[in-house]
C-alpha cells in the first residue's frame, strides 16, 4: 500500500489520545486531530490511512471520494449496521470497527487491522489469541465430515465451559462458513459453480477443494476461521449481503444460502474478517468474546474487516 | 431429516415427532434445521390445524431457513392456522430476521433466555404471549430469583432486538380446541379462559346429552349439573383437558350424586387424562357406563402420536384385563399397540359392559355432531376406531379367529361364512350382503377359485407338518411362482386385505431364503432368523393350545415382526418385487360383532427375478483392507432385527491376521453404521470403512462400527496408529512488528505455515 501517516480524527479526546498511543506502535508517522475542520490541512496527496470515529462518517465519506490515495478505518459505538450502506458505496473503507458503548475500538483490534493495512503480512490465526491458545485444525473433504466437524466445533465450546446458546451459535456458524466453503466457492475450469446447484447433496470435494477449518481459543475470546482454495467471495457480497439480511422484509431465495449466510455471520461474530486471495484463497474468520454475555452481544456494535491481497 | 419420526432416519439432524388429533396435528421438531430438512416434504402431512411446536430447535441454517420458508408455504395451502409453541430463542430470532418465516402463523409462547451471573448458569423460562402481552410490549421482562441462589437471574437478550416480531404480533389466543389438544395431548399450559369449562347440554326424547369442553378441576358445577337429570344421560368428554385431583373428586362427587333409579349415565370419548384420574370406584361407582375412550399410541414405525378411540363394547373382552387392543396407525397403517402407562391400563379394570342401545348411541353422535356445529369446528376427536382385537365372541370364537391367523398351522374353517367370490386385484369385490340373521341373501357369482381350493386341501393334508403346510403356500405354474397368503378375520376391510398381503410377501422371502445353496450364506443369515421365526411360531402355537389368554400378545409379535420384514424386502429390493402380479379371493362373513372380513391373496413372481434376487442378496463384497467379507442385508432378518432394513452382514472375517483380528466382529454379525454413516449395504459399509482407513493413516484413531449380532449391539472397532512425524524445526514469524521489532516478540504464532 505504501502508506506511512496516518491521520486519527475523534472528537472525544480520550479516545484520540487512546488510539494515538496504539497506532504509535505501527511506526507509522501519526496526526492525530479532534477537530475535522483540521483534516483537509493534510489532504496534500501523500498517501495516508484516515482512521475516524463514525461520528464524523460525512466527512470522512467526503474525503475519500476526493483522496483516491486516502484509506480508511471506522470505529463506531453505536450499531454497526448504519456503516455497512457507506462501506458498500466505498470500497475503500473495508473496516468497521465495533466499540462497546463509550469505550475506544479494542487495543488489539485496531493495531492488528492498521498493521495489516499497512502492509503487514497475514499474521495468522494465533495473532488473535493470547499467546498459549489451544485449538485444532481439520480438513474437511466430505458432507460427513462437515458434519462431523461441527459436532467437534460445539464440543469444543463446551471444553471451554461456553453457555450453551454460544456452544450453537458457533456450531451453525462453522457450519454456515463450511457449507460456504464447500458449495459456493468450488468451481470448475470454466470457473463454473460445481456443486452449488444442489445443497442437499452429499459431496466429496477434489483434493484441490477441500475446506480447511480451525478453531481457537485462549479462554477470553474463540475463533473460528475457514478457508477455502478459490478466492472467489466478491467485496460486494459481504456487505450488501448483511445489509440486506438486515434489511428484513421477504426473504430472497434465490440464491443458495437464501442470502442469508453473511448475515448469519455477521450475527454470530463479534469479530468477522474476510481474507481473500482473489482466485487462491477465501479466508473468514468469526471471533467471539467470552466474557460478553447474549444480552451484552446482541447490542455490541459488530466489527467487520475485508482484506483483499494479490 | 426425522427418533420417533416422521420423516428420519438413526443419527438424523432433526427429528420430528407427531401428535395428532382430529383435524390437529402437532409437530414436535427436535434439533437442526438445515439442507437435509425437506420442508415441502413434511408439509405433505399437514392438514387441518398445525402446531408447530419448536422449543428444541438448537440451530438453524440460512440453507434451513430456506426450506423452512417453504416448508411454511406449502402449508399454509394446506392448514386452516398455524399456532408456534414454545419457540427457542433460536427460532424468535428467526422470526425477527426473515420477514416471511413464520407466515400467517401465530407464536402462542417462547421461550426467553435468563441468566444467572452468580451461578454462571443459563436457563430458560417459558412466556405466554397472551399472559405477558403487556411485557412484550413494554420490552421488559422482569428478574426473577435464581433457583440454585436466589439472585436475580436477568433476561439475557436485547429486549429491542428480542420482541422485534412479537410487537407486531396482535394479540391472541387459541380456540378452545386447539387450547384443549394443548392442554391434554401435550400438557401445555394455556390461558385460564381458554380452559374454563364450558357444559353443553342437549334433552332430546331419547335422552340427555351433555359435552364438557376445558378443565375439570375445582370449578366443576357438579351440583348444578345433576339437578333434575333422569333417563339416559350421555356426557360427552372429548373436549375435556386437564384433570386435576379436585376436578376428579368433584366429578366423583357428581357421579355420586346422580341417583341410579332415575338417571343412567353413559360416558363417550373420555380423554386419557379423564381416564387416568376417573376410572376409578369413584369416578365410575360401578354405574357409569364408559361407551368409548380414547388411548394414547405412538406409532414406532411414522413416530405419530395420537389418541385412538377405543369401542367398550367391542373389546370389551380384551380391556376387562386391562390390556390394550392393538391399534392401525392412521398415517401409515402399522399395527402397534398402546403406549399407555400401566396405571393408564389399571384403570380399565374399573369398566363395566356397556349396554347402551343402538338408539341412544345414534341419539349422541347427533347431537355431539349437532352441537359441534355452531361452534364452528371445535371438532371432537375424530380417529377412527383401528384395532384389531381378537373376536370378542367367546373362546370357541376366539380360538377359530387365532386358528384363521396361523397359517401354516391351522386347517381353515371353524367360521361358517355364507358368501364369497374371486376377483382380481383391479375388480373391486361386491360386498355379500346379509340378513340380520346371518343368512345370505344375495348370490355368488362365482364358485372358489381352483388355487384357492388347491391350496386348502394341501393344509389340510398337511396335518400339523409345518415342512408341509409351508409347501402349501407356494405354487408352481411354468416359470411362474405363487406364493400366498391369508388374513385373520378382522372388521376392516383394507387391513385384512394388508396382512394377507404380508403373509404372500413374507412366504415370498422365506422362499427366497430356503433356496440359497451357499451352505456359508445358510449358515450366516438363515440361521440367525429362522431360529426367531420359529421360536415366534412355537410360541404362537403353544398359546393356543394352551389357551392361555396369550394368543393375542403372540400373535401381535408375529404380525409385527412380519410387517416389519416385509417393509424392509420392499424397502431393499427391485421394483418388480415390489409390485407382482396377484389374486385376491375375499370373504365377507358376519357374525354376532358385525361384518368381518377375510382376504387370500396369491402373489405371481417369475421365477427369473427370483434368482436375480437371490444373487443379489448372497453375492458378497471383498473388503481387501480390512480382510472381511459382507453381503446386502437379506429382508428375512428382519424376524431377528425389526428395527433394521439395512446394513451389511459379515459373512467372512479374517480373524488372524486382518485389522479386526482382537474385536469380537464375527460372522454374521450385522454392521449398521460405520463412522456413525448409516450403512445401507455391503458396498456401502466398503467406501465408508475404506474412506475412514485411509483418513487416519497418518492421523490415527479408531474405525468404529455400530453392529448388531443376536441381542448385543456392540460399538466394534480398531485402533488406528498415529505417524508420528519427526521433529521438525519450527519457523516463528514475527507477529507484525515495525521492522527491527519483527520477530523480537515470538509469539502468536499459528503453528501452520500456510496460515
Amino acid at each position: 500500500m505504501g502508506v506511512s501517516r496516518i491521520l486519527i480524527l475523534d472528537q472525544n479526546k480520550l479516545t484520540l489520545r487512546k488510539v494515538t498511543r496504539v497506532l504509535a506502535c505501527t511506526g507509522a508517522k501519526l496526526i492525530p486531530m479532534e477537530d475535522p475542520s483540521e483534516l483537509p490541512r493534510y489532504l496534500d496527496g501523500t498517501p495516508s490511512l484516515l482512521c475516524a470515529s463514525a461520528v464524523d462518517i460525512a466527512t470522512v465519506m467526503g474525503v475519500l471520494q476526493s483522496q483516491p490515495e486516502i484509506e480508511s478505518l471506522v470505529w463506531t459505538q453505536e450499531k454497526t449496521d448504519k456503516l455497512l450502506p457507506f462501506a458498500h458505496q466505498q470500497k475503500r473503507l473495508s473496516h468497521l470497527l465495533g466499540c462497546s458503548k463509550d469505550s475506544p475500538p479494542r487495543e488489539w483490534e485496531l493495531l492488528w487491522t492498521v498493521k495489516r493495512m499497512l502492509g503487514g503480512e497475514s499474521p495468522g490465526l494465533g495473532s488473535l489469541l493470547a499467546w498459549g491458545y489451544t485449538g485444532f485444525k481439520e480438513h474437511i473433504r466430505t458432507t460427513d465430515q462437515r458434519d462431523a466437524c461441527v459436532e467437534g466445533v460445539v464440543r469444543f465450546c463446551e471444553k471451554l465451559n461456553c453457555p450453551g446458546r454460544v456452544r450453537e451459535m458457533f456450531g451453525e456458524l462453522a457450519h454456515e462458513l463450511l457449507m460456504n466453503a464447500m458449495f459456493d466457492a468450488p468451481v470448475d475450469a470454466a470457473g463454473r459453480p460445481k456443486y452449488a446447484a444442489d445443497r442437499k447433496a452429499h459431496i466429496q470435494l477434489e483434493p484441490t477443494e477441500v475446506a480447511t477449518i480451525r478453531c481457537a481459543s485462549d479462554g477470553m475470546r474463540i475463533v473460528i476461521s475457514v478457508t477455502d482454495p478459490f478466492g472467489r467471495l466478491p467485496r460486494k457480497s459481504i456487505f450488501s449481503g448483511i445489509s440486506r439480511g438486515l434489511g428484513g422484509g421477504e426473504m430472497d431465495t434465490t440464491n443458495g444460502g437464501a442470502g442469508l449466510g453473511m448475515l448469519y455471520i455477521y450475527k454470530s461474530a463479534a469479530i468477522s474478517v474476510f481474507n481473500v486471495v482473489p482466485g487462491h484463497r477465501t479466508q473468514v474468520i468469526g471471533i467471539y468474546e467470552l466474557d460478553t454475555n447474549q444480552r451484552e452481544f446482541r447490542g455490541l456494535p459488530r466489527s467487520v474487516h475485508y482484506f483483499a491481497t494479490t | 431429516m426425522a427418533v420417533d419420526n416422521v420423516s428420519s432416519a438413526a443419527g438424523a439432524k432433526l427429528k420430528i415427532s407427531k401428535i395428532v388429533e382430529g383435524e390437529i396435528m402437532c409437530l414436535r421438531l427436535i434439533g437442526t434445521i438445515d439442507e437435509d430438512f425437506n420442508g415441502e416434504e413434511v408439509a405433505e402431512q399437514v392438514r387441518g390445524t398445525l402446531i408447530l411446536d419448536l422449543g428444541e430447535v438448537r440451530r438453524i441454517s440460512s440453507f434451513g431457513i430456506r426450506e423452512w420458508v417453504d416448508f411454511i408455504r406449502a402449508v399454509e395451502k394446506k392448514a386452516h392456522s398455524i399456532y408456534y409453541i414454545e419457540c427457542s430463542p433460536k427460532i424468535l430470532d428467526q422470526f425477527n430476521m426473515v420477514a416471511n418465516f413464520g407466515g400467517s402463523g401465530k407464536i402462542l409462547s417462547f421461550y426467553a433466555p435468563y441468566r444467572c451471573d452468580y451461578c454462571d448458569d443459563d436457563r430458560r423460562r417459558l412466556v405466554q404471549v397472551d399472559e405477558s402481552y403487556e411485557l412484550i410490549q413494554n420490552m421488559s421482562l422482569p428478574d426473577v430469583p435464581c433457583e440454585s441462589c436466589g439472585n436475580p437471574e436477568y433476561f439475557d437478550e436485547d429486549p429491542e432486538a428480542f420482541f422485534t416480531h412479537l410487537q407486531t404480533q396482535e394479540q391472541v389466543e387459541a380456540d378452545a380446541a386447539v387450547a384443549n389438544f394443548l392442554a391434554d395431548k401435550l400438557d401445555y399450559r394455556v390461558s385460564d379462559a381458554a380452559r374454563r369449562l364450558r357444559v353443553d347440554k342437549m334433552v332430546e326424547r331419547e335422552g340427555t346429552f351433555i359435552r364438557l369442553a376445558g378443565d375439570l378441576d375445582i370449578n366443576f358445577p357438579r351440583e348444578k349439573l345433576a339437578e333434575g337429570l333422569e333417563g339416559d344421560v350421555v356426557v360427552d368428554l372429548s373436549a375435556v383437558g386437564r384433570v386435576d385431583e379436585d376436578g376428579a373428586r368433584e366429578w366423583g362427587e357428581f357421579v355420586r350424586s346422580v341417583p341410579e333409579e332415575t338417571a343412567k349415565l353413559y360416558l363417550r370419548d373420555c380423554q386419557p387424562g379423564f381416564v387416568e384420574k376417573a376410572f376409578n370406584q369413584e369416578g365410575l361407582a360401578g354405574k357409569v357406563e364408559v361407551v368409548t375412550f380414547f388411548m394414547p399410541f405412538k406409532c414406532p414405525s411414522c413416530a405419530t402420536t395420537a389418541a385412538q378411540r377405543v369401542e367398550v363394547a367391542e373389546h370389551f373382552d380384551v380391556l376387562k384385563f386391562a390390556t390394550s387392543p392393538e391399534f392401525e396407525c392412521t398415517e401409515c397403517q402399522t399395527i402397534a399397540p398402546s403406549i399407555a402407562s400401566e396405571e393408564f391400563l389399571a384403570c380399565l379394570g374399573n369398566l363395566i359392559r356397556p349396554s347402551a342401545s343402538k338408539e341412544l348411541l345414534e341419539f349422541s353422535d347427533a347431537a355431539s355432531e349437532k352441537l359441534l356445529k355452531p361452534a364452528g369446528g371445535a371438532a371432537a376427536p375424530a380417529m377412527a376406531i383401528s384395532v384389531a382385537p381378537p373376536p370378542a365372541a367367546g373362546k370357541t370364537m376366539g380360538l377359530a379367529f387365532i386358528a384363521a391367523m396361523l397359517g401354516s398351522l391351522l386347517v381353515v374353517g371353524g367360521i361358517g361364512f355364507l358368501f364369497y367370490r374371486q376377483y382380481q386385484q383391479d375388480k373391486k369385490p361386491k360386498p355379500a350382503i346379509f340378513d340380520e340373521g346371518g343368512r345370505f341373501k344375495s348370490e355368488s357369482p362365482h364358485p372358489k377359485p381352483q388355487w384357492f381350493v388347491d391350496f386348502q386341501k394341501k393344509l389340510k393334508g398337511a396335518k400339523g407338518n409345518a415342512a408341509l403346510a409351508d409347501a402349501a403356500y407356494i405354487q408352481q405354474v411354468g416359470s411362474q411362482l405363487f406364493f400366498i397368503g391369508y388374513s385373520y378375520s378382522t372388521p376392516r376391510k383394507t387391513e385384512s386385505e394388508a396382512r394377507a398381503r404380508e403373509a404372500a410377501f413374507s412366504m415370498l422371502v422365506q422362499h427366497m431364503a430356503l433356496s440359497v445353496k451357499d451352505e456359508t450364506w445358510r449358515s450366516t443369515v438363515v440361521s440367525q432368523f429362522q431360529e426367531e421365526r420359529s421360536k415366534i411360531l412355537t410360541n404362537l402355537r403353544a398359546a393356543i393350545q394352551k389357551k392361555d389368554g396369550l394368543e393375542t400378545r403372540k400373535w401381535r409379535d408375529v404380525l409385527w415382526k412380519r410387517r416389519q420384514m416385509v417393509e424392509k424386502a420392499l424397502k431393499t429390493t427391485a421394483k418388480e418385487f415390489t409390485k407382482p402380479a396377484e389374486e385376491i379371493y375375499v370373504q365377507q362373513v358376519e357374525i354376532k360383532d358385525g361384518t368381518r372380513w377375510r382376504f387370500w391373496i396369491r402373489l405371481a413372481v417369475n421365477k427369473e427375478l427370483i434368482a436375480a434376487l437371490i444373487k443379489q442378496y448372497t453375492s458378497a463384497v471383498e473388503v481387501e483392507s480390512q480382510k472381511i467379507k459382507l453381503i446386502d442385508y437379506f429382508p428375512g432378518l428382519a424376524w431377528r432385527y425389526p428395527e433394521h432394513y439395512q446394513g451389511a452382514v459379515v459373512i467372512e472375517a479374517d480373524k488372524q491376521t486382518g485389522p479386526w483380528k482382537d474385536t469380537p466382529l464375527n460372522m454374521g454379525t450385522l454392521v449398521v453404521t460405520c463412522a456413525e454413516i448409516p450403512i445401507k449395504d455391503a458396498a456401502k459399509f466398503k467406501e465408508v470403512v475404506e474412506n475412514r482407513a485411509e483418513e487416519l493413516k497418518t492421523k490415527g484413531g479408531k474405525v468404529s462400527c455400530r453392529t448388531k449380532a443376536g441381542a448385543d449391539v456392540k460399538r466394534l472397532g480398531y485402533q488406528v496408529a498415529k505417524v508420528v512425524a519427526p521433529m521438525r524445526r519450527v519457523i516463528y514469524r514475527g507477529n507484525g512488528m515495525p521492522s527491527g521489532m519483527a520477530g523480537a516478540m515470538q509469539f502468536n504464532v499459528w503453528d501452520d505455515p500456510t496460515q
